[in-house]
């Protein structure tokens, strides 16, 4: 078996490789190893997780019924696209009845996650037209590897 | 003939609709509020759309949320039940405006009848008796008044022109308390209504309500129908409808009948609509309102007539000429209804919201049930009462009165409360039995002079 020296060196070494995970057994001793990027506190069998906090999104729905436009006209781009950041009050639709056009603004600031009707698609009062993330909390978790915020 | 309708209402009558529709091949929309989801209405119908918040404000009554549901499910008319904006006259222009039909009279002709100062002098024009009275306001100094009194003779009774709901009003049985009357019918009408402006009637004594049918046609045909006895009201809101009325007789009937083709025949009327009467106790006969829409309790007229009065609604709404007259007409039964209600006559029929565990509804022969209720329904409570119309129907009235005591045995309505067992008091009263029904018969004879 390795010292202790030996199994840093060769910790080290794999960390640099794209191996994911490794099951070590020689002579009695075991070795687990999966890479994380979380500190493993306990014994080789020891993996420690944590946890996820679960996405808080808000659908956005419609204010009214009529049909709705992604953008002013079809020589426009749209208001938003999915991945778009939006604050309140910023226009991100907008709803047609009667020969009347009504802008829909967003009440919250967020992203986009998703965008759930069509262009020019008759909606209901109520009806979900956009997946919000809030973006709250993501700060105090820390865990959510590679997003750089 | 329409391809697609939108109906603007909702419970027992947006159910009535879509079923006249299924039958005449005509699809439908309906329209509700969020907390109206899983109403029945908008279970049956061919699509549904949800135009706005509970509040009937918001929705029932929000007109370019109805135009626009319209507008995106390519409806090519608009039926509007009744209550909400049946006989709205801006609506009726906006559904014009807007190239869709609004099933209904035209906007002028409901715009007539809403006057009622308009249209008691429109009828008078017609040679239509309407309750005699003063031409206009009246004031307790006006040097004319005792003269104008005596004219249509006492009992008078003294009416806010703002007014409802029995506030503003004093009867006056003789001269002397006729001055005095007016002004604290004054003082009333002001703090109620926000508007001091009475003027005096002839009171008539234990009065009938009787009301006709009619149909017309865009050729300007109109046509009668036996009338309708609702003179079991509580607070102006009728409990018990019932056809032909124990208290006409044919000769009657003809002559009211002609009355009311007239009234209609004033105002061009198309489509169908109700002309109401008060009879006195002498059987004079006089015109109170017109009503320019279909009514919850059209149901009687078709059980004894076989006429599917929505179908002709549609079909007269879609030009298509009156095909029959009055005296085609046979009444071939006897029919009543009972308006069960969601309210609790013991906790003075304050309004029983919330969700229907069971509901049985009767049936056999001669009953009809028009409701929206089904078990686990939860009614809201935000809109109207009515939970369902019981009707039955016999040979004679004398059966039609066991069938309906029958009926309302079998019912079952459990998690509300309802005004079943005040029905089944009405139906086992000898009065009742007798015929002896006028507006006062409910405090009279089932809450004792309440």
């Amino acid at each position: 078996m390795m010292n202790v020296e030996e199994l840093r060196n060769f910790l080290g070494a794999l960390k640099h490789t794209d191996i994911e995970e490794l099951r070590m057994e020689s002579g009695g001793n075991k070795i687990f190893f999966r890479k994380s990027d979380v500190v493993p506190i306990a014994g080789p069998k020891a993996e420690v997780k944590v946890a996820v906090p679960e996405k808080q999104l808000i659908p956005f729905k419609s204010p009214m019924v009529g049909t709705f436009y992604h953008s002013r006209s079809s020589d426009h781009p749209p208001f938003v696209i999915e991945g778009n950041h939006i604050v309140p009050g910023q226009k991100i639709g907008i709803i047609e009845a009667m020969k009347i056009i009504k802008d829909v603004a967003s009440n919250v600031k967020g992203k986009i996650v998703k965008v759930c009707v069509k262009n020019g698609q008759s909606v209901e009062y109520g009806q979900e037209l956009f997946v919000i993330d809030p973006e709250i909390g993501i700060e105090t978790a820390g865990v959510e590897p590679g997003t750089g915020l | 003939m329409f391809k697609k309708i939108l109906i603007a209402n909702r419970g027992e009558i947006a159910c009535r609709v879509i079923r006249a529709c299924h039958e005449l091949g005509i699809k439908t929309v309906a329209i509700h509020s969020e907390i109206d989801r899983d109403s029945l209405h908008v279970k049956t119908a061919d699509e549904s759309i949800c135009i706005g918040p509970n509040p009937a404000a918001e929705s029932y009554l929000n007109i370019p949320s109805i135009i626009s549901a319209a507008e995106i499910s390519g409806a090519d008319a608009i039926h509007p039940g009744y209550g909400f904006l049946a006989e709205n006259t801006y609506f009726a222009e906006v559904c014009e405006s807007c190239g869709i039909k609004f099933i209904g009279p035209s906007k002028e002709s409901i715009e007539k009848m809403g006057d009622k100062i308009a249209a008691r002098k429109l009828m008078q024009k017609y040679g239509v008796p309407v309750i005699p009275g003063s031409e206009g306001a009246v004031v307790a100094d006006d040097p004319d008044l005792f003269k104008l009194a005596k004219k249509i003779g006492y009992p008078i009774i003294v009416k806010a022109t703002a007014g409802g709901g029995g506030k503003g009003m004093r009867v006056v049985v003789t001269e002397e308390a006729l001055k005095n009357a007016i002004a604290m019918a004054q003082v009333e009408a002001k703090a109620a209504f926000g508007n001091e402006v009475v003027y005096i009637e002839k009171y008539i004594e234990e009065p009938h309500h009787i009301e006709f049918q009619i149909l017309g046609d865009a050729r300007g045909k109109v046509v009668y129908l036996p009338e309708r006895d609702c003179s079991i009201q509580r607070r102006h809101q009728k409990l018990v409808e019932e056809s032909p009325s124990p208290f006409i007789d044919p000769s009657l009937r003809r002559k009211m009948g002609k009355a009311a083709r007239h009234a209609a025949e004033a105002v061009n009327y198309v489509t169908v609509g109700t002309v109401e009467f008060l009879v006195d106790k002498y059987k004079h006969f006089y015109f109170m309102e017109m009503n320019t829409r279909i009514q919850v309790e059209h149901p009687v007229t078709e059980m004894i007539t076989g006429l599917d009065l929505v179908k002709e609604q549609i079909k007269l709404a879609a030009g298509e000429r009156l095909g029959f007259d009055s005296k085609d007409i046979e009444i071939r039964c006897h029919a009543i209804e009972c308006r069960i209600n969601a309210e609790d006559p013991d906790r003075d029929f304050m309004p029983s919201p919330g969700k229907v565990t069971q509901f049985i509804a009767p049936g056999g022969p001669g009953i009809r049930v028009d409701s929206h209720l089904y078990a686990g329904y939860t009614i809201p409570s935000f809109y109207d009462s009515l939970l369902a119309k019981v009707i039955a129907s016999g040979a004679n009235r004398n059966e039609a009165i066991i069938r309906m005591q029958r009926a309302l045995g079998e019912m079952t309505i459990e998690g509300v409360k309802t005004t079943a067992q005040l029905h089944k008091r009405i139906m086992a009263n000898d009065y009742f039995h007798k015929g002896d029904v006028a507006t006062d018969f409910l405090p009279k004879y089932i809450f004792g002079g309440e």
